[in-house]
């Protein structure tokens, strides 16, 4: 399916790298999932406490529990 | 003859045994299998992983070692208990110190004393989730009652649920207000069985209000502080309905106001949006609060117990 529109074009190319998309599908058959990771952490963010560098390693390093190619 | 009669007293001693196991049957079976049987069934979760919704492999302590020294599980856990121990803290202080002033007040039964004992009361009766719901919009940052009244005096309010620094103490602040009616009524009760006569020999010796507070009712309410530290422990350590009304099941903003119960909550039984049930690191983290919970409570009651003076 292409999209005409340029605006939703933009958006439809975001969601294949979306964070919240790919949690949802991927990241929710083990603990902790991918969601509540990201959902923490942009919270925190949000509130100045967190660097968006931080919590992309906090995702990272939650994941890596089960994600094998997050295991160093 | 002699025979005879203990015949009889054994068969009516065995009867009156009878009877008190009947007795005591409906109680023994209700309590077996709605409490004994899952807390005995959370014990043996603790030990297993779980794939979906039934117990897969026996894993040995490893969900215990997980959730207490594993990332990110165990940053979680550590987060939650200090969380825990500021609520009892505070309330400890707050809560419990208030009411212990209040108890001092209502026992000098001034006019009116007898409505102001109702009034600290009143929340007590009412369940923590409309508590919860009432001091959410209360403290709503936009239309809430709290920031309209320091507006009147120029005070620009905060948000206070969805500031980071400040969304555990609301939630405290929150409890003591539904809660210090209880502590209040105890330790009233306990300064009332101080006898008359002590107090007024301390009155006629001289001793003013913080004298009297400090060097005879504090020591002879022990048995009342007592009580209201345990209860105060076990509460504070068990804390679930206020910040799960107030604050998600999150702890939200961030985690700031996450606690064990939450923690444990959310763990076993699935997040909002994503409803993945642990019951295995959940299971462990039930065994761990309630150990904890029942070995600082024995210990204390043992300490506390000891200082207790009998008039």
């Amino acid at each position: 399916m292409t999209l005409s529109d340029p605006m939703l074009a933009e958006v439809a190319k975001l969601n294949e790298t979306s964070m919240p998309y790919i949690t949802a599908v991927h990241f929710r058959y083990e603990t902790p999932t991918g969601s509540e990771l990201l959902q923490s952490g942009v919270q925190k963010m949000m509130a100045g406490s967190m660097t968006p560098a931080e919590v992309g390693a906090s995702l990272t390093q939650g994941i890596s529990r089960y994600f094998k190619p997050f295991q160093k | 003859m002699t025979t005879d009669r203990l015949r009889r007293a054994a068969l009516a001693r065995r009867k009156r045994s009878l009877w008190i196991a009947v007795l005591l049957a409906p109680g023994l079976i209700v309590m077996g299998l709605f409490v004994a049987a899952p807390l005995l069934s959370a014990f043996r979760y603790a030990f297993y992983s779980f794939h979906g919704l039934a117990p897969a492999d026996f894993i040995g302590l490893r969900n215990f070692t997980e959730v207490l020294t594993e990332a990110p599980f165990a940053d979680w856990t550590w987060r939650a208990l200090r969380h825990n121990g500021v609520v009892f803290a505070a309330l400890m202080v707050a809560q419990n110190g208030l009411a212990f002033l209040i108890a001092f007040v209502l026992l000098k039964a001034l006019p009116g004393h007898r409505l102001h004992q109702v009034i600290v009361f009143l929340p007590v009766v009412l369940s923590a989730v409309i508590v919860g719901f009432l001091w959410k919009l209360f403290l709503h940052p936009l239309f809430g009652l709290v920031n309209a009244a320091l507006a009147l005096v120029g005070v620009q309010g905060l948000p206070w649920l969805g500031d980071e620094r400040t969304a555990l103490g609301a939630i405290i602040f929150t409890n003591a207000w539904h809660w210090v009616g209880f502590p209040a009524l105890i330790f009233l009760a306990g300064m009332q069985r101080i006898s008359k006569e002590t107090l007024e020999a301390a009155r006629i010796d001289g001793a003013g209000d913080w004298r009297l507070m400090t060097g005879i009712i504090w020591p002879l309410v022990a048995p009342a502080t007592t009580i209201v530290f345990i209860l105060t422990f076990i509460g504070s350590f068990n804390w679930f309905e206020l910040p799960y009304v107030m604050a998600g099941l999150n702890g939200s903003p961030g985690g700031a106001t996450d606690v064990l119960g939450l923690y444990f909550y959310r763990t076993a039984f699935g997040n909002v949006t994503s409803g993945l049930q642990d019951f295995g690191h959940g299971s462990a983290l039930a065994v761990l609060m309630f150990l904890f919970i029942a070995i600082v409570s024995g210990l204390a009651l043992r300490v506390l117990r000891r200082r207790e003076i009998q008039v």
